[in-house]
């Protein structure tokens, strides 16, 4: 079963193209990357997929309705970029992560026992639970970057959605990050969606790789798409992740 | 205890703390927002009320519930201009601020001979609350209240991160629109007390305050609603025992617990360094 679609979308700003004819979709317990150069629309496609933008043309589905009718948010677990949340917010770990669990607990009502063992569940999940009640900017990058993770794991998701989750994070918590989420695919079949910059380091982890650059330019497995030919006709020459694969 | 003798007294010191509890209550959602001129754009709006009843000569009963209407109608005009425009806060809330302001003064010059209502108005006169004022005071609190225990929680992501509350499948708009609503009617009941110059400052400084030393959002905001209380109990006692204006007397407090806080952390982060730096020469 697909868990998004995208049928012959187009979204423009302005009367500017963001995206063109995009046709995607992404089956239950799949890993997916989502690459392309900066300004390629990555950032709008999972906007569009969260339904935070509406498309100007075609069809944005999740798990088989349109995204506007589309009312069990709490089966999608989200994680911005980290700037989403200001550096002087004035909470702790816990109380970040329990956001996560609003969605399922409904407006009005309060969080129950078992709500609370859910975000514990989740703060255990990724090695935060001895830190839940220190404030979330005494945190490194990377542990701020996992409280977000537990925070989108607090509403038990089926998919979770990562944009460019890595930005920021020091080198040496990268591969700790790739391993929790492939745990969290393999072990939990969560569904992930993963807007990545990082085309290095991507490919030993996912499923498949979508290469977006205003349309939908190539996908297919990390093997077939992470080939210099691709990653030329993507970035360019110049980039890093270029030249290390020649 | 003596100035409890008075009705007068009483009244005030019952409208002071309900205000004093509110006004930080609201104001931690708009200065996590960086919202905190909101407050002080609605009172410059609601400014344009009392303008307006006077020019209309209406009785001096039915002008706070004149003031909570153009209050309410101003809030959302902010909000709806908010969402709709590209323009920054700040630059939305100094546009709002002068339109009300100008509206005001229009207002109060068609008007002739009002110059009473608007010092009141401007600085507040808690003393001469009456029982008509107060009652408004204590329903507006129990709605405000009412709503803030409903929906503390979604107003709490909201502010920490809209667009995740968003995903989460909250009504975001319908709960922003909700929340100017509440802050709009706090100020409107306010301004009697505290006038439109000090509200802003009440829901403000205990905030300010309290993020000083606050290590939650829970803990920073009960926090700053014990002192937003404290504020304005030892206010209102400087004011009746020195014969100072009140709502100057409650902010000047509020402002003391600040720089209090805030001295106190410099100093704690000063012998924090000069502790690690000892035990580094060692």
């Amino acid at each position: 079963m697909n868990v998004v679609e995208l049928r012959d979308m187009y979204f423009a700003y302005n009367d500017k193209v963001i995206l063109e004819n995009i046709n995607l979709s992404v089956e239950r317990g799949e890993f997916m990357a989502l690459i392309g150069p900066n300004g390629s629309g990555k950032s709008t496609l999972v906007k569009l997929v969260l339904g935070l933008l509406q498309p100007t043309q075609g069809q944005v589905l999740l798990y088989g309705a349109s995204v506007n009718k589309f009312n069990e948010w709490y089966r999608v677990g989200y994680v911005p970029q980290k700037a989403a949340l200001t550096s002087k917010f004035p909470a702790t770990v816990k109380e970040v992560v329990a956001t996560g669990r609003f969605g399922r607990v409904g407006l009005g009502h309060r969080l129950r026992q078992d709500d609370w063992k859910s975000i514990e569940e989740a703060l255990e999940m990724v090695g935060l639970i001895s830190l839940q009640h220190c404030p979330l900017v005494e945190l490194s990058g990377g542990q701020q970057q996992r409280a977000f993770i537990a925070r989108a794991l607090a509403s038990s998701p089926d998919i979770l959605i990562l944009d460019e989750p890595q930005v920021g994070l020091d080198d040496r918590y990268v591969y700790d990050f790739y391993r929790l989420l492939q745990q969290l695919n393999k072990e939990q079949n969560i569904t992930i969606i993963m807007v990545s910059h990082d085309v290095g380091a991507i490919g030993s982890w996912v499923d498949r790789i979508a290469c977006l650059n205003r349309k939908l330019v190539c996908q297919g497995s990390p093997h077939d798409i992470l080939t210099p030919y691709n990653l030329n006709h993507i970035y360019g020459t110049d980039h890093p992740a270029v030249a290390g694969l020649h | 205890m003596a100035m409890l003798q008075y009705d007068f007294m009483v009244r005030a010191l019952i409208a002071g703390l309900v205000i004093g509890m509110l006004c930080p209550a609201l104001g931690m959602f708009l200065v996590i927002r960086r919202y905190s001129f909101m407050a002080d754009t609605i009172a410059h709006i609601s400014l344009a009320g009392v303008a307006i009843g006077l020019w209309m000569g209406v009785a001096s009963s039915v002008t706070p519930l004149l003031i909570l209407v153009v209050a309410v109608l101003g809030a959302l005009t902010v909000d709806h201009l908010r969402t709709r425009t590209s323009l920054s806060a700040d630059a939305l809330l100094a546009l709002m601020m002068s339109g009300g302001l100008a509206l005001a003064i229009i207002f109060f010059g068609l008007a002739k001979g009002g110059a009473l209502d608007i010092t009141s108005y401007l600085f507040g006169s808690l003393m001469t609350v009456n029982s008509g004022d107060l009652k408004l005071i204590l329903i507006v609190a129990g709605i405000v209240l009412l709503f803030l225990v409903l929906l503390y929680k979604e107003l709490y992501f909201i502010c920490s991160d809209e667009e995740s509350a968003r995903v989460s499948g909250l009504p975001v708009d319908r709960l922003n629109r909700i929340f100017i609503f509440l802050v709009a009617l706090t100020v409107a009941v306010s301004l009697r007390v505290v006038g439109t110059l000090l509200v802003g400052a009440l829901m403000v400084i205990p905030v300010l305050a309290s993020l000083i030393i606050g290590r939650s959002f829970k803990q920073v905001f009960y926090l700053s609603l014990v002192l937003g209380v404290i504020a304005t109990l030892l206010g209102l006692t400087a004011s009746y025992q020195f014969g100072l204006a009140a709502g100057g007397c409650v902010v000047l407090t509020a402002l003391f617990f600040f720089a209090l806080f805030y001295a106190l952390k410099q100093l704690l982060t000063y012998f924090k360094r000069h502790n690690a730096l000892q035990k580094d020469k060692q």
